[in-house]
Formats: C-alpha cells, sequence, structure tokens
C-alpha cells in the first residue's frame, strides 16, 4: 500500500524512477548529440590530408586528431567514404616546429628553454549527400609550447586545441 | 629523347590514387597522392587504413632525395623507374644507355605501338606503347638486371594519355603494388616546403 511506505524512502523511489526515465530517454535516441552539432551528419569519412610540409607524421597526426574530434567528441561514426554522410578533408599547409618563446642569457650565448610549435591546416566537412560545405575552416592555425627537444610534446597539445576548435565549430552550426 | 619528354607533364601535376599493395606476408591499402614538378621531380605521400602508416617521399630522377620512414617506402615502392611508369611517364635514358626503338602501326585496328629498349651494362629498360587512337593506351616497362626480371608494370592511360590505373609486379618477391586514379590536377601549386626534408 502506497501510504504505508514511508515518506523517505517514496522519495527515494521518485528519484530513482526520474534518473532511470531520463536515461532511458538519452538512451532512446541513438545520436543523441550528433543532431546538435552537423546538420544531417551522422557518418563521416576522413580523407588523408594533403601534406604540404617537410613532416609526413603530420598527415596521421592530424587524421586522429580529427578522428578524435569528430568521433570522440560529437558521437559521429566513422565510415567509409562510400557510404558516409559526409567526408572530411584538408591539408596541413604549414609546420613551424621551433619557434623560441622563452629566452634565457648566459655569458656570451642566449639558450632557448622554451619553444613552440606552429600547425596551419586548413578543414573542410562536405556533406557528400548534397554537395554542400558543412563545415569549412581554411588557414586554422594551433600551436603548442614544448621544452627543448621535446617537439613531439608541443605537437600534442597542438592537436588537441585542434580538436577543440572542430569541435567548437561544428557545435556552432547548431 | 623526345618521346620520353612527351610522356611528362607540362606544369606541376597533383595525382590522387588509391592504392593496394601485396607480398606473401602482408596485404596493405590506401590513398596516396604524387606531386610532380616536371621534368624530374615527385613529392610521393601514401597513407594507409584510417591514415595509419602515412609517410612520404622525395624522388628526384631515378634517386630517392629523402623518404620518410625510409623502410616502409623502399619496401612500398621498391623500383624508381617502375614508380614512374606507374604514373605513365618515363625517365629519359641514362647518358650511357644504348637506345633502340621500333614502332608498329595496324591500320585495321588503328592501334600503334612502339618499343623503346634503354640497355646498360647492368640494367636493361624495356618500354612498350600501345596507343589505340587516344583510346585505352598502354605503358608496359619491364626492368631486368643481370637478365632477371626485377619488376614489370603495365599502366592504363585515359584519353587525355593521363594515368588511370596501374599495376607492378615484382616477380621475385613476389609482390605487386597496385594504383587507381581518381584526381589528376593540372594546375597544382607545389608549395617549396614539400621537397625539403626535415631529417
Amino acid at each position: 500500500m502506497a501510504s504505508s511506505i514511508p515518506r523517505r524512502l517514496f522519495r527515494r523511489l521518485s528519484g530513482a524512477v526520474a534518473v532511470s526515465a531520463t536515461a532511458l530517454a538519452v538512451a532512446g535516441c541513438p545520436y543523441g548529440f550528433a543532431g546538435g552539432t552537423l546538420p544531417n551528419v551522422r557518418t563521416v569519412a576522413i580523407l588523408p590530408f594533403d601534406n604540404d610540409t617537410p613532416e609526413p607524421a603530420l598527415t596521421q597526426e592530424v587524421s586522429d586528431a580529427v578522428r578524435q574530434a569528430l568521433e570522440g567528441r560529437l558521437g559521429l561514426r566513422i565510415a567509409t567514404e562510400a557510404s558516409a554522410d559526409a567526408i572530411v578533408r584538408g591539408r596541413v599547409v604549414r609546420y613551424d616546429p621551433d619557434i623560441p618563446i622563452s629566452l634565457q642569457s648566459g655569458a656570451g650565448q642566449v639558450t632557448v628553454t622554451k619553444r613552440k610549435v606552429q600547425i596551419t591546416v586548413d578543414v573542410e566537412i562536405v556533406n557528400q549527400r548534397d554537395g554542400t560545405t558543412v563545415w569549412k575552416h581554411p588557414g586554422l592555425a594551433v600551436d603548442g609550447d614544448y621544452n627543448p627537444p621535446n617537439e613531439k610534446d608541443g605537437r600534442k597539445i597542438a592537436w588537441q586545441k585542434l580538436v577543440q576548435q572542430i569541435v567548437d565549430g561544428a557545435q556552432s552550426q547548431w | 629523347m623526345l618521346w620520353t619528354r612527351a610522356t611528362l607533364p607540362r606544369a606541376p601535376t597533383l595525382i590522387r590514387f588509391r592504392w593496394r599493395y601485396q607480398d606473401e606476408r602482408v596485404k596493405y591499402a590506401g590513398r596516396g597522392s604524387a606531386r610532380v614538378a616536371p621534368p624530374d621531380s615527385m613529392r610521393f605521400d601514401y597513407a594507409g587504413f584510417m591514415n595509419l602508416g602515412a609517410g612520404a617521399a622525395v624522388v628526384i630522377g631515378d634517386s630517392v632525395a629523402w623518404a620518410d620512414p625510409e623502410k616502409n617506402f623502399r619496401s612500398l615502392v621498391p623500383a624508381i623507374p617502375m614508380l614512374w611508369a606507374a604514373l605513365a611517364m618515363v625517365r629519359p635514358p641514362a647518358a650511357d644507355a644504348t637506345v633502340s626503338g621500333a614502332e608498329l602501326t595496324d591500320s585495321v585496328q588503328h592501334k600503334r605501338r612502339a618499343f623503346w629498349r634503354f640497355a646498360q651494362v647492368e640494367d636493361t629498360l624495356d618500354y612498350v606503347v600501345t596507343d589505340s587512337a587516344g583510346r585505352e593506351s598502354v605503358l608496359e616497362a619491364e626492368w631486368r638486371r643481370r637478365g632477371a626480371v626485377v619488376a614489370r608494370s603495365r599502366s592504363q592511360l585515359d584519353a587525355l594519355q593521363r594515368p588511370a590505373s596501374a599495376r607492378v609486379d615484382f616477380p621475385e618477391a613476389p609482390a605487386r603494388f597496385e594504383l587507381t586514379v581518381g584526381v589528376v590536377d593540372t594546375a597544382a601549386v607545389i608549395p617549396p616546403a614539400v621537397w625539403r626534408s626535415r631529417r
């Protein structure tokens, strides 16, 4: 009998039902956040970026960053080019690996104690169904500090910034 | 050799392709691009499935200026003259090569076949060009070293005499490299930085 359920227990049960209902509502929508990011895009194919730099590793690293943004953060699914709603393509335009940002002067010499990498990329997301450009950002520049000679640490920071820029850009389409 | 020059693009050209490589141990596939600055320079970029294993190389003539990672590029492209041939381009013969050639014309089928041989002390390169009045032209190449076949390539050309698809076989390995061209951009802008090496 409901009237015999103590008030505290009733409150707990009500809370549990509310939480479950919310969870069900979220789970029932398979692409909960996709609809709020890129219109009509649920699957994407990431094409290899053109690499205009002397650093071949950037081709894979930019692809990993784009995948992290689209799959990991925006909940889109990665698919083949033939079946994807949209394709992501772009170009690594420029790579400056060792820009000095912090110097220490000594006797007759100056030591660079901190440097940064700067990576400039063009990114474009094209809806394959209607051929429209969903999102485009030419000349997107990201950077990352590092302690010499750990250039890769700087690149990791720069790629995380790229991930955030793509997420922000995609969400601005909402 | 005017004929070899005619096979090269007149302007900087970007060729995008899909590729497959297979030998007795491994099978790889992916996408790639070749940026060709005539007459002799090429930046070759490749990436595997999900853009993994990406690498690049700069080829000047018949030699590799740099490749990164070097081992991957050497596995994928063990014979530079065959890479040019796969992209329907022929390198001029070496200065010390003996050059011979012949041409046959089939007036019934409107086919023309040209044969060229560039023979050096150890290496011989044979080329056969089958030209069907601008349709279904084929460039075949064979590289022999001390009599043994190192590689054979067969490149299909489109109506504009640009590469459409190619297959390169390495009988000794045995291994096969195939590519299918998706885009040929004859107005490509090639930035100077692509030729530099970081290592």
